[in-house]
């Protein structure tokens, strides 16, 4: 008898974690659209060593981050276009991996999603005593207009 | 390697077994990591992850995560469910080599898919490794089942862990004399080294030959079956044809168990 309940539960739960999937939207949904960069922050940093660590890293400061249903990804800076690539969301919906043209492979963390805020963490050699956090706010039509 | 269970097994049956499955999980492992970014051959990590992701309110994500634990353990489940319901010799070995068989089937299925379908989109992604996922726990269901919880291959945790307990045994005389417990502390060595080299291959492999790495973990898995396959077939052709072969061969088998049962009466008295 226990043991039904038990199979009860079981397969409840796995219908109800189905449904959660289906109805709420992924984070490869979430992604989709127009995103402006509020902050870009170094967390846990040796503040001596800032230079020489991040030298040769292709950070992007204060532009506006445009992901499409195609899996392209827009780059603006100042209102003209930056650059084109091509994005891609990994694992549980956690690890961004952005395609650029040169081959390059550049792998964020995102920390937090939701329909107005987007927390990634740049993914850097575990050597890197310090995480770059970049927050972005959702840029909606009306703020457009 | 797999048509015999539980007390029935050599030392040497769990050796091919351990190291051979370990391997190719050392290699699934490593391989879902770089293609994937997602563990394939645990889930101890998934429930943190997913203790993390209820925490933080990321249903969605927790349901995945949820439901990738579930699969593993279904695998576990309809393993263990083909080994108790056989019961004849041959079809012993048949329902020991069906989890190994849908393993192979589900590993080349996503080889096939990552090489000709894969746009690398979220849901494809989950659902790949919730079917490598479903092979490992199949793969772990299996050598757990029929080795009596003897091999386990495709975490290391539980496995660091008995090899620890034992080393420190070894630091009294008494133990490093046991044959039966220096036997299991070889048997642990080899699986860990096999888990570890499956990884390093897979690694290189990947960065040489892509997915077609997923067809080297098969063709290991096809060892594994293959191996006990041909005993069997050598057996059959023996009893029909060879009596005095078959007589020496059924001495053999005498020797092993009476064998397998000393092992037993020495475990019970220890």
């Amino acid at each position: 008898m226990k043991l039904t309940y038990i199979h009860i539960v079981l397969a409840a739960l796995f219908i109800g974690c189905g449904i959660v999937i289906q109805k709420s939207d992924s984070p490869e949904k979430l992604l989709i659209g127009k995103w402006e960069e509020v902050a870009c922050e170094y967390e846990r940093i040796d503040k001596e060593n800032t230079n020489d660590i991040y030298q040769n890293l292709n950070l992007h400061k204060g532009e506006v981050w445009q992901f499409d249903n195609a899996h392209k990804l827009i780059f603006f800076n100042k209102n003209y276009l930056k650059e084109t690539l091509n994005w891609n969301i990994k694992g549980r919906g956690h690890i961004l991996e952005l395609h650029y043209k040169d081959k390059r492979l550049e792998g964020y963390q995102i920390q937090e999603i939701t329909k107005d805020k987007l927390v990634i963490h740049f993914n850097i050699d575990l050597q890197v005593r310090g995480i770059v956090k970049l927050t972005f706010k959702r840029i909606t039509e009306e703020t457009n207009a | 390697m797999l048509k015999k269970y539980s007390n029935f097994r050599t030392f040497s049956d769990n050796v091919k077994l351990g190291s051979l499955t370990a391997l190719s999980a050392g290699m699934v492992n490593v391989i879902s990591v770089i293609v994937f970014f997602a563990f394939t051959s645990n889930v101890t990590g998934h429930f943190t992850i997913l203790a993390q992701e209820i925490t933080k309110g990321n249903w969605y994500q927790a349901s995945v995560v949820f439901i990738w634990v579930a699969i593993f353990c279904f695998g576990n489940f309809a393993s263990n469910y083909l080994i108790i319901h056989s019961s004849s010799r041959i079809s012993r070995y048949l329902a020991h080599a069906i989890p190994v068989i849908l393993e192979i089937v589900c590993l080349i299925f996503v080889g096939i898919y990552l090489q000709h379908f894969y746009k690398e989109t979220l849901e494809e992604t989950e659902i790949l490794v919730a079917l490598m996922l479903f092979a490992m726990g199949l793969q772990n269901g299996l050598t757990a089942s029929i080795s009596n919880s003897m091999v386990k291959t495709t975490h290391l945790t539980g496995l660091v862990t008995d090899l620890s307990i034992l080393l420190s045994m070894f630091t009294k005389k008494e133990y490093r004399e046991n044959k039966e417990l220096v036997n299991k502390a070889r048997l642990l060595m080899i699986i860990l080294i096999s888990y570890m080299a499956g990884g390093i291959i897979a690694g290189i492999l990947y960065y040489k030959i892509q997915s077609y790495t997923f067809y080297a973990i098969s063709f290991v898995l096809c060892i594994v079956i293959l191996y006990d396959y041909s005993k069997l077939r050598l057996q059959k052709y023996i009893s029909r044809k060879q009596p005095l072969v078959r007589k020496h061969y059924i001495e053999e088998e005498t020797r092993e168990l009476n064998y397998n049962k000393n092992i037993l009466q020495m475990h019970r008295d220890y």
